[in-house]
This record gives structure tokens, C-alpha cells and sequence, in this order.
């Protein structure tokens, strides 16, 4: 039956191909616009590392100004980096199963002269743990191992393009980078990494890709390194010139994650931020109220605004966008439908229940609302297009906006959804006809 | 007229207006709110900077040979840099400064009136040489420019002084204060004396350092991401280090700009090859920047443009449906001798009936939707003339849409009363 | 086969009450082919559609093929019609996006009839009202009498035990009528009750019995001894049923 309906339906759209056309391209419209803007927003708000969001946390620590709280996006919230004092000290803590705070750093990468001429780069400083803890896939070698970290030793990992760039693509493990005027050897090459945004570091453009070069934490001072991202101070400025003033002062620059496989790590954890911020009271330091923070990926995303707020407009808009298309199509499903209650008059004297004068006419609503879809979504899917190729102007990615297979099974529901809600009505009204008023004349 | 029929007639199709009438609300609520974030994205993207962003272009020099690490040589550099760039034929200005308009961001301090107690203001803050503000063709409007050897003198005092850490007071600190000449924006100067009369006033930062206002630029907009577009505070210096590298603003004459960049590109890396050169106009640099906005109002303007597609095409079926289901009763009154202006009178009436009380619906969700938008997610508010122009715009495109389909009404020939009865 | 008794039948508007039917009694017995007439505004097509369990009445018992339809619910009036009655129209009423077969074929699908037995009955009933050659086309390709043979197969294809026509040849000129005409004498001779409804003599000429209708009463005299006879002898009557 459910067949027989289908091609009822089919039949019944190809009857009067304008209007049918009409019809299912208002609900195409809908479904476009809200999977283009739905996926819009789901690039920036979907999990970048879903398999170990629920351990990985950020961590804050509020050492700010005892004068005003530090101008945060959401009011409250302490700075959205911490000092270098305070990273060493929470390093301390056996905790964490992984830790490592960070930072980014623009440098002179010098190739091979029959390579090319030296670039600046930008290069991620981190510890042993950022691997792991990131679940970074590596295709040559591995990270460097906890030794690496206190010497520093000169060691480097690169990613797939930069060991392209440097190496031609050959295992370049136990080869020699130039940065600066320091040789690091490579330990390992990244197999491919791109997470949907730079979760790690959100405090600058959080759509670019991973770095491409990642050294020791601990060059900071050896090699007099300065952050290529943002820092925030407050009150005087540090004493000492140059990389030790840096250190001692109360500037805010470094990116610090920690994991914690077990809730009962988490609370400890917190417990442990507390007593060192108790502790730095004594001293003189944390002059605001303890106002630690252990974010989860999630949280941490939500409060640095990943997702603009036009993008929520959007999908607001858009769904409102979907509403109208659906009434529009209810309108219009009526007056097809009672157009056309002559036929359903045959089709009740000859024996069909209204549940079955009910169910041919929802599986219309259903074919329109499918057809709506599949139009829709391919509509979104040339829009989406053309927003990737405006992104690869901005930050050089084409691949941020996808229809993944969470948004197609939404556009789909959604398709359904309208041709239902829109369908149920109509099919109501017209399995109530009394059948005998439209027989005799046509 | 003939209201009362009308409306008993819509009183037995009660569900089928009402849709119609909900989809006008929500349309109107929709196109209203649209058009309103599409005026925010707008005045925004026309803020004027204050400078010739179209013929200004900006040059990067990053050194990579480890000679820049000496900063005579580094002096030397910039000093010939500047000297190959005045002579390229034509460029109008050159300066040496760590300012770039309109990348969304830059530095920034606070200051406070000297010895008041009143709250740290926060303003950007640039270094500037002689060249700078001819170079952004920022002119001064009151008070005076700085010259290039004060620039590089007051470069020379404080590298000096930050090469070395200075002694702490008691109060954590420096003990000796430095003074700075600085140049401000009118709209700083607005905000840190009540008359805006700023020119000779002193400001101290957090390290209780001083500056002194010694001149004032009228328009300043930079965008930033607090709320400091208009607030600059230039102090006199050079920008170069071999970290840092160095940056200059070119100022060309209009409609040089790609023959000026080749040409400048050659002429610097044959000064010097050890270093790599980023040269872009700033007006790309402006058009990426305002690219966000720029998008956001192309893809408000096609929801807008598909939503009253969407919803003419819902009026349109209505009306024809409602024509078709009315042939015969059309055809009766043509008979009883309705002019075909009564006809099409009877289908507009009937529209705008239902326009009108969809829009009624409309501004009341109109300013629901505007709550909403303003309370979670940073919007702004509505002008009550938009809301109007919505209303008058939504009357003319519901009528338009009933006219042509109304227009078959009007056609109905009599006869067809009393065919086939 | 059909058993009406005190029927009546009111359509109420805001203003006024019009009785389309009252008091209305009528008797027809298994293998009749009954002619119903009567001036427009008679009760003709109200009593149609009440026997076809199209539209309810608002007094009366109706029995069809002994058992009371009167207060049924309308899936269960749905199974009646499919299961055990047939409509022949004035306009033919035939959808006009199916093509023959797909037409004859509609009733059999609600019946949930399995295709192969689906099958068999369309070709069986397209067979018997001779346009088996026009199986695939669609109801506009076909002439009025063509058309009207269609719906007659979508009757006999459903095996009804009782056919209601409304006019069936009123859209149709002479010759066509006399072919369906035959065609329903032909059905009616295999045992199949028909009551139709018409206004041309000639037509009810062909039917076993002619019943009035005036203002929503019979004024046949035949019709009215037979419900006194059943008045008398209920029994009796039932067994001739």
C-alpha cells in the first residue's frame, strides 16, 4: 500500500507541474537555507576532538589586577591565559595523567638553500604530553619523550606539509631543521591532523589549522623566545628587560590543558588549583577571590565565543525562514487537496477508509517534503561551497564548512518533518470530506 | 463596501486565512529583524578610517640574516629601506611604524588624567615617526606633528632605558618616571577632558610614567576587539627590531599602487636580500577584514529576498484557489451584474484583510523575535521606522501577489453561472 | 438485498431545515434491477447516497443484505461499499491519472486483495465490458461510453452483490446508453441486484421494476404493497430476501 500510495503521490505532483514545482521548491528553500546556516554553525561548535573531550580541560587561574576584574568576553570569567610562574608551579602537580602548557611563537625556519629561502613560521612550544593528551597521529616517529623537555633538548616534529615542504615527504626522522640559528632534530612527522578548529589555543584565529612545527617548551629561555600570540598584562610593567622580566611578571600568555581520566581527578585537581591559590594569597599574589577554572572542551569553546553570535542569529533565522515554508505549504496542500475532492469521493465509494484517504495523502506531504530535501540539501551544498572558497581566502582552509553525517541526518529530519507538519492537517481535512457532496457533479 | 460579506466568507475558512496570515506575521517579523542586523553589518562596514586606506600600502621586512641582530646595523637598514622607498616614483610618504589599519586589532594601555584617581581609560597605542600621520594622511588638527629626529631620538632614550631593568620605588614602581610627547585622537581627547580640549594635558600610565598631549588628529577609527576603535595615542619612536622585524606604510598617488609595489619590491630586496618582504595594499587588508559583515549582509539579503519570494508565492496560491473554488459563484454575481472592477475590488479587499491582520500579528513578533535576538545573542535593537517600512512593504507585495491571480477572477465569464447546473 | 424503513433525512443550514427525506420505506429483494425516478428534489440521490452508505440518515433502520447498517462507524461503512457495493456515476467518475487497469484496479487495492488475484479480477472485468485492447489508457483518451465501461469493469471487478447507478447514461448519447444499458441487463442477469437512478424513460424500461419518488416519499404502488406484505409477515418477507 505504502507504494501504491508513492505512486499516487508521484502521479498527483506530475498533474499540475508548476504548481507542484512551486511547492516543492518553497520547502527546498527551507531546507537549503537552514542546513547552509545549521552547518554553518555546527563548524564551529562540533567537538574537534569527540573521542577525548570528556578528559581534556583548560585551565585558568584569576591572578588578575586587585583593582578590576580582567576584561573578560563573559563578565566573571578570569584571563583566558596564564602566567609562566604559575604554569611552572601547577606543572608540579602529579594530577593530571597528561599536562602541558603552551604557547605559539614566530620564527625563521631556514631550509636546505637548494630548498629554498628561510620562512617565517609560526611554531607550537609544548611539552612531551601535547602528543598523547591530543591523540596527534604521527606517520614517522613519535613526540620527543619527558627527557626532551627538561633539557630542552634540540628536537622538532613536523607536520605532513612542512616535512613535504622541507624533506620532499621522505621519512626525515634523524634530519636536521634549521630554526634560527639552532639545529633541531626531527623526532617525528605528523601523519594527517585537522581538527575543526585550533581547540588548543582559541585566543587568536581559531579556525587556523595546527602549527606546523612543534619544539620544547623549555627553548623559551635559551633561546630569548617571545609568544607570536596575545598576552595581557596589568599594573607596572616588569623590571627586567627583555625574556626575565617576561617570566616574573604577571603577564598572562600561556595556553594550559591538563587530562584527567577520572571525575574524582577532576575535584582533586580543583582542590589542588585552590590550596596554590590560597597559597600565592600569602605572598601577596591572586589579590581577586579564587577564581580558578578547569574547563572542559565545550566549556571552554562556549566561553571564548567560538561561535559567532551571527551564526546563531542565522540558524534562528533560518528556522524561522523554515516555519513560513511550511505554513506557505499547508496553504497550499489545502487547496490542492480540496481541489481535488471529486476524486477522493470516488476513491470513499469505492471503498477507502479516511485512514487510508489519510495516509495517501500524508505520504504526498512526505514526497514533497523528501523531494523538498534531497533539492535543499544539494542547494546547501552549493552554498556551502561557496563558503569554504571565502574561507580559503581568510585562513586558507576549504574544507571548514562540511556537510557531515550528523547534518545530513538533520536536514533529512527536517525535511521530513516539514512535509509531516505541514502534510498532517490538510490530509485531515480532507479524509474528513463527506464523500457524497462531490460525486455527482465535476 | 462590501466588509461584512468578506469577512463572513473568511469566518468560514478560518484555517486557511489564518495561515496566511501567520505567514505574513512571521515574514515581517523575519525581514524586519534582517534588515535591522543587515544596517548594524552596514554601519560597521562604513566607518570611515580617517585615512586614504586606497593608496595606502604596507610593507613587511622580516630579516632572517643574523647581521639585523645588531641594532646599528638594523638602524642602517631601516634608514636605507626608507631612503630607496622616498625615491620610487610615486610614493608621497614613508614611515617606519608598527600601526597597520584595519587588521582587527594592535596594541593598547590604559591611562588617567596625571595624578587623578579617577579609572584607567584604555586607548590604542603606536609608536609614530615624522612620516606617520602624512603617511596615513591623518592630518593634525590642533597642536603639533612630531619630527623624524625626535622620533629617533626618543627611540634611542627608551631603548636605552629598556635595555637595562630600572630601579622599583616602594611602591613596586619605577622609581624614575619617564615623560613622552604624545599625539592623541579627537575622540580620546573627548573622553579624557570633558571640553575635549586636550593639547597640553598630561596623562599617567600604570608604571606612573607621563605623557604629555602635544597634538591632536581628528578622525581615528581602528577597529579592536574592545570597544577602543576611536581612542589612539601616538608616541614618538621607531619600529624595528629583528625579532619584530620591521614594518612600513607607503602612501602612493592614486592609481599607482601595483606599479609602485613591483617597483618597490625590486628596489628593497636589491638594498637587501636578507630578508623576506610582505607588501599587500592596505585595502585588501581592509577587505578582508570587513569580509565577515560583508557576508553576513549577502546572506541576510538572499533570506530576505527568498522569504518574500516564499510568502508571494503562498498569496499567490491562496488567491488562486480562492478564484477557483469561486468560479461559478463569480460568474453569478457577473450575471447579477458585478463590474469586473467589483470582482478584482472583492479579491484585493479580502487580501488586504488578511495582510492587515498578519500584520498586526507581525509587529508584536516582530519585536518578540527583536527581544529575543537583543537578550541572547548580541543583537540591536529595532528603529521603529523599520518596522513601518516592513508593514508598508508587506501591504504593496501582498496586493501585487493577489492582483494577478485575482486578475483570472476578473475574467470569469458570466455565462459560466448557468452552465452545467 | 435493501430494506429501508422510516428513513428520514434532514439538511440543516443555519436558516432553514429541508426534509430530503421522511418516512421513507423501500423494499428491494436480491436479483432486482430496480429504476428509481422522480422529478429533481425528489430524494432520488439522497436516497442513493444513504444506500450506498455514502451519508448517514437521521431516523430509520436501514438493512443491507439482512444486516443493520444503521449505526455504523464510517471504516466499517468504508468495508461495506468495498466489499459489497458497486457505483456506477452520471460523470463516471473515473481518476483521471490512472490509466484503465490502475482505475478498475483502485477498489481491489483498499479490499488489500493480493496482486496476482488483483490482476486476474481487472483483466476478468476489462475483459467483460470489451476493452481489454485499452488496457493502458488513461481515462481522457478514452470516449464517454468507453469511460462509463470502465467504471462498470471497476464494479465487476469488486464482485458486488449490489450495483448503484446514478444516471448512468446521462452524459452519454443513444447509442452508448443502449450499450451500457445492455451491458447492466447482462450483470443483472448473473444474479446482481441493481437500483439506478434516472430520468429517461427508456432507460427505467429495461429495469424489472420502476419505483417514484415524490418529496421524498415512494409513490410506487408495487413498492408499497411489498413493504405491507413485509409489514404483515416479516418471515415471509425475509425469506424471499
Amino acid at each position: 500500500m505504502l507504494m501504491h500510495n508513492l505512486v499516487i503521490a508521484w502521479k498527483s505532483l506530475k498533474r499540475n507541474r508548476i504548481l507542484s514545482s512551486l511547492i516543492v521548491t518553497g520547502i527546498a528553500l527551507g531546507i537549503a537555507l537552514s542546513t547552509t546556516f545549521a552547518t554553518i554553525r555546527h563548524s564551529f561548535a562540533k567537538d574537534p576532538i569527540p573521542e577525548k573531550s570528556n578528559v581534556l580541560y583548560n585551565v585558568r587561574l584569576d591572578s588578575w589586577d586587585p583593582l578590576k576584574p580582567y576584561p573578560a568576553r563573559v563578565p566573571g570569567e578570569p584571563p583566558t591565559q596564564i602566567t609562566y610562574r604559575d604554569a611552572m608551579e601547577i606543572m608540579k602537580s602529579s594530577i593530571p595523567l597528561r599536562q602541558s602548557a603552551m604557547y605559539k611563537t614566530n620564527l625563521y625556519v631556514h631550509p636546505d638553500p637548494k630548498v629554498g629561502k628561510p620562512f617565517k613560521e609560526q611554531i607550537r612550544a609544548c611539552f612531551a604530553d601535547f602528543f598523547p593528551m591530543f591523540n596527534v597521529p604521527f606517520k614517522y616517529g613519535s613526540g620527543w619523550d619527558k627527557k626532551g623537555d627538561v633539557g630542552p633538548e634540540a628536537v622538532v616534529v613536523l607536520n605532513e606539509e612542512m616535512n613535504e615542504k622541507l624533506f620532499g615527504g621522505a621519512n626525515s626522522v634523524g634530519k636536521t631543521v634549521r630554526i634560527e640559528d639552532k639545529d633541531f632534530r626531527v623526532v617525528g612527522v605528523l601523519g594527517p591532523w585537522f581538527p575543526s578548529i585550533k581547540f588548543y589555543d582559541l585566543t587568536q584565529n581559531q579556525l587556523q589549522p595546527p602549527e606546523k612545527l612543534f619544539i620544547p617548551f623549555n627553548h623559551l629561555v635559551p633561546m630569548n623566545l617571545r609568544t607570536g600570540g596575545n598576552s595581557d598584562g596589568w599594573g607596572p610593567s616588569p623590571n627586567l628587560p627583555g625574556i626575565a622580566g617576561l617570566l616574573g611578571s604577571e603577564t598572562c600568555w600561556l595556553q594550559m590543558w591538563v587530562e584527567l581520566p577520572k571525575k574524582s581527578d577532576l575535584s582533586a585537581y580543583q582542590d589542588f588549583l585552590k590550596a596554590y591559590a590560597m597559597e600565592q594569597k600569602k605572598i601577596g599574589r591572586f589579590p581577586r577571590p579564587v577564581n580558578n577554572r578547569v574547563s572542559s572542551v565545550k566549556e571552554w569553546m562556549d566561553l571564548a565565543g567560538v561561535v559567532p553570535a551571527q551564526a546563531n542569529a542565522l540558524v534562528v533565522v533560518s528556522l524561522l525562514f523554515l516555519a513560513v515554508c511550511a505554513l506557505n505549504l499547508v496553504g497550499l496542500l489545502l487547496g490542492k487537496f480540496l481541489a481535488r475532492a471529486a476524486e477522493i469521493g470516488v476513491r470513499r465509494a469505492l471503498g477507502a477508509s479516511r485512514l487510508d484517504i489519510f495516509l495517501q495523502h500524508v505520504v504526498e506531504c512526505e514526497l514533497i517534503g523528501v523531494l523538498g530535501g534531497v533539492l535543499g540539501i544539494s542547494l546547501s551544498l552549493l552554498t556551502l561551497a561557496y563558503m569554504n572558497n571565502w574561507m580559503k581566502t581568510l585562513v586558507n582552509r576549504t574544507d571548514f564548512f562540511k556537510l557531515d553525517a550528523e547534518m545530513v541526518v538533520m536536514a533529512v529530519g527536517l525535511s521530513l518533518a516539514a512535509g509531516l507538519v505541514a502534510g498532517l492537517y490538510p490530509a485531515w481535512r480532507t479524509c474528513k470530506l463527506a464523500p457524497a457532496i462531490h460525486l455527482k457533479v465535476q | 463596501m462590501q466588509f461584512g460579506p468578506i469577512l463572513r466568507a473568511m469566518a468560514r475558512n478560518k484555517v486557511r486565512f489564518g495561515l496566511i496570515a501567520l505567514e505574513i506575521a512571521l515574514t515581517l517579523a523575519i525581514v524586519t529583524n534582517c534588515v535591522n542586523m543587515i544596517r548594524v553589518a552596514k554601519a560597521d562596514m562604513s566607518q570611515p578610517s580617517g585615512f586614504d586606506d586606497d593608496n595606502i600600502l604596507t610593507v613587511r621586512s622580516q630579516p632572517f640574516t643574523s647581521d639585523f641582530r645588531e641594532e646599528g646595523y638594523l638602524d642602517n637598514a631601516v634608514r636605507s629601506d626608507m631612503e630607496v622607498m622616498r625615491h620610487t616614483p610615486g610614493v608621497k610618504a614613508v614611515t617606519n611604524s608598527r600601526f597597520l589599519p584595519w587588521q582587527g586589532g594592535g596594541s593598547s594601555s590604559e591611562v588617567r588624567i596625571a595624578g587623578s584617581k579617577t579609572e584607567m581609560l584604555r586607548t590604542q597605542v603606536y609608536g609614530a615617526d615624522g612620516g606617520t600621520l602624512d603617511s596615513l594622511r591623518a592630518p593634525i588638527i590642533e597642536g603639533r606633528n612630531f619630527t623624524q629626529a625626535e622620533a629617533e631620538s626618543e627611540a634611542t632614550r627608551l631603548r636605552e632605558l629598556l635595555n637595562a631593568a630600572r630601579p622599583m620605588g616602594e611602591d613596586g614602581k619605577p622609581k624614575e618616571k619617564i615623560t613622552q610627547d604624545i599625539i592623541i585622537s579627537k575622540a580620546f581627547a573627548k573622553l579624557i577632558t570633558k571640553d575635549g580640549n586636550a593639547l597640553n594635558v598630561r596623562l599617567e600610565d600604570n608604571d606612573g610614567d607621563q605623557y604629555r598631549v602635544v597634538g591632536v588628529i581628528g578622525r581615528f577609527y581602528n577597529p579592536y576587539g574592545w570597544p577602543i576603535h576611536e581612542f589612539v595615542m601616538f608616541f614618538p619612536g621607531l619600529s624595528r627590531s629583528y625579532e619584530g622585524g620591521m614594518q612600513y606604510l607607503l602612501r602612493v598617488e592614486p592609481g599607482r599602487m601595483d606599479s609602485v609595489k613591483a617597483a618597490i619590491e625590486k628596489n628593497l630586496l636589491a638594498a637587501n636580500a636578507g630578508r623576506n618582504l610582505t607588501l599587500r595594499p592596505l585595502s585588501e587588508i581592509k577587505t578582508n577584514q570587513l569580509a565577515q559583515p560583508a557576508l553576513m549582509v549577502r546572506m541576510l539579503t538572499v533570506v530576505i529576498f527568498l522569504l518574500l519570494f516564499v510568502t508571494c508565492l503562498g498569496i499567490v496560491g491562496l488567491t488562486a484557489f480562492s478564484v477557483a473554488e469561486r468560479t461559478r459563484q463569480i460568474g453569478t454575481r457577473r450575471a447579477l451584474g458585478a463590474l469586473k472592477s467589483d470582482i478584482l475590488q472583492y479579491f484585493l479587499l479580502e487580501n488586504w484583510i488578511v495582510t492587515s491582520i498578519g500584520l498586526t500579528v507581525g509587529v508584536v513578533l516582530t519585536y518578540a523575535l527583536n527581544i529575543a535576538l537583543v537578550t541572547k545573542l548580541n543583537g540591536t535593537k529595532l528603529d521603529p521606522g523599520l518596522v513601518v517600512m516592513g508593514v508598508v512593504l508587506l501591504w504593496a507585495a501582498g496586493l501585487t501577489a493577489t492582483y494577478f491571480p485575482a486578475l483570472r477572477g476578473v475574467r470569469v465569464a458570466p455565462a459560466i453561472a448557468t452552465r452545467n447546473v | 438485498m435493501l430494506s429501508m424503513r422510516a428513513i428520514k433525512k434532514v439538511y440543516r443550514t443555519d436558516l432553514i431545515e429541508t426534509h430530503a427525506l421522511h418516512d421513507f420505506d423501500i423494499d428491494v429483494k436480491t436479483g432486482e434491477f430496480v429504476a428509481v425516478m422522480g422529478r429533481s428534489g425528489s430524494g432520488k440521490t439522497t436516497f442513493l447516497n444513504i444506500a450506498g452508505l455514502l451519508d448517514t440518515f437521521d431516523g430509520g433502520t436501514y438493512h443491507l443484505d439482512g444486516e443493520d447498517v444503521s449505526r455504523l462507524s464510517d471504516a466499517q461503512m468504508s468495508r461495506i461499499r468495498n466489499l459489497k457495493i458497486g457505483f456506477i456515476f452520471q460523470s463516471f467518475n473515473l481518476i483521471p491519472d490512472l490509466d484503465v487497469f490502475d482505475n478498475v484496479d483502485v477498489p481491489l487495492r483498499y479490499r488489500r486483495l493480493p496482486a496476482k488475484e488483483r490482476k486476474e479480477r481487472v483483466e476478468r472485468a476489462v475483459e467483460l465490458v470489451g476493452l481489454s485492447a485499452r488496457m493502458h489508457h488513461l481515462p481522457s483518451q478514452l470516449s464517454g461510453g468507453q469511460q462509463q465501461r470502465v467504471a462498470i469493469a471497476r464494479v465487476l471487478g469488486g464482485d458486488p452483490r449490489l450495483i448503484l447507478a446514478d444516471e448512468p447514461t446521462g452524459n452519454l448519447d443513444t447509442m452508448m446508453s443502449r450499450e451500457v444499458m445492455d451491458l447492466l441487463e447482462r450483470i443483472n442477469d448473473k444474479g446482481t441486484t441493481i437500483v439506478m437512478v434516472t430520468h429517461t424513460p427508456e432507460c427505467a424500461s429495461r429495469a424489472s421494476r420502476q419505483i417514484h419518488l415524490l418529496d421524498g416519499k415512494v409513490v410506487d404502488t408495487d413498492a408499497l404493497m411489498g413493504a405491507e406484505a413485509e409489514r404483515v409477515n416479516p418471515t415471509l418477507a425475509a425469506a424471499l430476501n
